[in-house]
């Protein structure tokens, strides 16, 4: 069994819960009175469970977060005549699904599409809620509100595909479906209907976003853990010192390819990767059926994608004649 | 054990695995499409074989006498085959039983009445009847569809009483008008339909409707880049029937629809 060589995460000392120097004025600062220690939480992370601030908006967050994820499964136990053993044998394919294109805008019934719009509600609710929380939670502690303004960005492409982008259409039912199954296969329908979304350009930037978040995810936790043995998770403290984990690191980057982040942009970078992974995939769908119809035939009109010959024989259109009218 | 020989172990795991989905090899590639588009066609020449055999032409049998006195002078209550000659009709007759009688049962009691051949009440008769009708209305109204070829009952049948690849609305499809709980006639894992038509995704388990019955579009992209859809909305609702003639003969034969 391997063992960790970094002396922080293999040593766990247990002792009662120690609050901190008494602090004066009494602001946020309390470590927490009721706070326990978790062994196994301790094995990847810190031990101690708590304080939890939750606050009214944290409160009221988490009952439409219920209301929605209860009208979701009920629906879903509903359409298998509540039978619990079905249930949980069709999960992945049970969904609530959006209205039915002929209504439109206007409020479906509740069965046809209404139940639909109530939990996308409330779970809107409880999203914009729980940001609130990540906000005001850092300005309390006098942080800077990046988590907040990353979630943000996660919450628009939420909100373009279920909220702003149905509305431009004009349909409700343009909305994804509540569903495991069920919004992977609106995802390949989305894309067969638009003519392939990998033309669309921010999808691409979208990509290249998630997939440079998960390189430098790698290359910065690699290097920090391959320098925990001295120390280097404690980053900014080193930064000054010869021979420390902050030196390698940044000298074995250089090594590798000439050039390093340092121990605050490397963070920097990663922050704008996620943030934009979501902010341009959410500008990715808004376009699509609002500004461009066909992204595979936007791409050929603008360069993008070669126009490839035809390689059957070129039939005359049915939908032209009335050969295959009644 | 050693770094290598946990690695050796995963490798020979995950073959196992692989090995456990999916058919046996070999698979053959064609290319279909233009080079560097992907478009292929990959088969399993075993499973190919296989289908090839199952879907052989029967010998037909050997072409009957126009001349001669007609089948509805002769036999009683000939509804459909009124124009053909006894022995074109006999050959009908025999053809029909190779064709769509089932292996056990190839011979005219599957649909007759072996006492009283002009009987109706056995239901394969109700059925073969109607059957022929359509054929017949296949083969003279919709020529642009069938060409010259046509349809005889073994297109669809191949030797089975009903098709294997046979297309029907389902009554419990759409959005039912229970309070909550309405699949809108998709997410449905044990659907006989979906299984068939569907593979083993949540999409709507009867995709024909729409287009057989219905006036729906088939096609869903546009020709252009930006927005043609109203374009295509103001050409009249085209529709791209799949199978028109089905549909025009159920419609008025049939009454099955409205």
């Amino acid at each position: 069994m391997a063992e960790y060589q970094n002396l922080f995460t293999r040593v766990q000392v247990e002792a009662p819960h120690y609050p901190g120097v008494p602090h004066d004025p009494k602001g946020v600062w309390s470590r927490g009175i009721k706070a326990s220690a978790n062994y196994w939480l301790g094995k990847i992370g810190d031990a101690q469970i708590g304080p939890f601030y939750l606050g009214s908006t944290g409160v009221i967050s988490i009952i439409c977060f219920i209301i929605a994820f209860e009208i979701v499964g009920l629906n879903m136990l509903a359409s298998v005549n509540w039978n619990p053993l079905q249930f949980i044998k069709q999960l992945p394919w049970l969904a609530l699904e959006p209205a039915a294109p002929e209504y439109g805008l206007r409020l479906p019934p509740l069965q046809h599409g209404g139940w639909h719009l109530m939990a996308g509600f409330f779970l809107t609710v409880s999203v914009l809620l729980w940001w609130v929380r990540t906000y005001t939670l850092a300005r309390k502690l006098r942080m800077g509100t990046h988590t907040a303004w990353a979630f943000a960005s996660a919450i628009w492409l939420f909100l373009v595909l279920g909220f702003i982008r149905p509305v431009l259409m004009g349909s409700w039912s343009e909305a994804v479906p509540f569903g495991i199954f069920a919004h992977l296969d609106w995802t390949a329908a989305f894309s067969l209907r638009y003519g392939n979304l990998l033309y669309n350009p921010f999808h691409a930037l979208s990509i290249v976003f998630l997939y440079g978040s998960v390189l430098l995810f790698a290359m910065h936790a690699g290097t920090i853990m391959a320098v925990s043995r001295y120390g280097g998770e404690r980053e900014v403290e080193q930064v000054l010192d010869r021979g420390t984990a902050s030196e390698r690191a940044a000298l074995f980057w250089r090594w590798t390819m000439g050039f390093n982040a340092t121990m605050e942009s490397v963070h920097r970078w990663a922050w704008w990767f996620a943030v934009l992974c979501t902010l341009t995939g959410g500008i990715g769908i808004l376009l699509t059926g609002t500004a461009v119809d066909n992204w595979y035939l936007w791409a050929v009109k603008h360069g993008v994608a070669p126009s490839y010959p035809a390689t059957f024989e070129v039939l005359p259109d049915p939908a032209l004649n009335s050969g295959g009218a009644q | 054990m050693n770094h290598l020989g946990r690695i050796l172990l995963a490798g020979v795991a995950s073959i196992g695995l692989l090995a456990g989905c999916g058919e046996r090899p070999p698979i053959e590639t064609q290319q279909l499409g233009y080079r560097g588009t992907g478009m292929e066609e990959n088969t399993n020449p075993r499973l190919l074989a296989e289908l090839v055999a199952k879907n052989q032409v029967p010998a037909s049998q050997p072409p009957a006498d126009a001349s001669g006195p007609l089948a509805s002078e002769i036999y009683q209550n000939v509804q459909v085959l009124k124009d053909l000659s006894v022995g074109e009709f006999t050959r009908v007759m025999l053809s029909m039983t190779e064709w769509v009688a089932p292996a056990d049962q190839k011979n005219c009691t599957y649909c007759h009445n072996g006492e009283n051949y002009a009987d109706e009440s056995k239901y394969q008769y109700k059925v073969a009847r109607r059957m022929l009708s359509m054929t017949r209305e296949i083969n003279s109204s919709w020529k642009t569809h069938v060409g010259q070829t046509g349809v005889t009952c073994h297109t669809c049948h191949r030797g089975q009483p009903v098709p294997e690849y046979v297309w029907f609305t389902d009554p419990g499809a759409g959005r039912e008008n229970a309070f909550v709980g309405t699949r809108a006639g998709q997410n449905s894992a044990i659907t006989g339909l979906g299984v068939t038509t569907i593979g083993h995704s949540s999409l709507p388990y009867d995709p024909y409707s729409p287009f057989l019955l219905g006036e729906a579009n088939i096609r869903v992209n546009t020709d252009g880049a930006a927005n043609r859809q109203s374009q295509l909305d103001q050409a009249g609702g085209v529709d791209v029937r799949v199978d028109g003639a089905y549909v025009e003969f159920a419609r008025r034969e049939l009454h099955l629809l409205p």
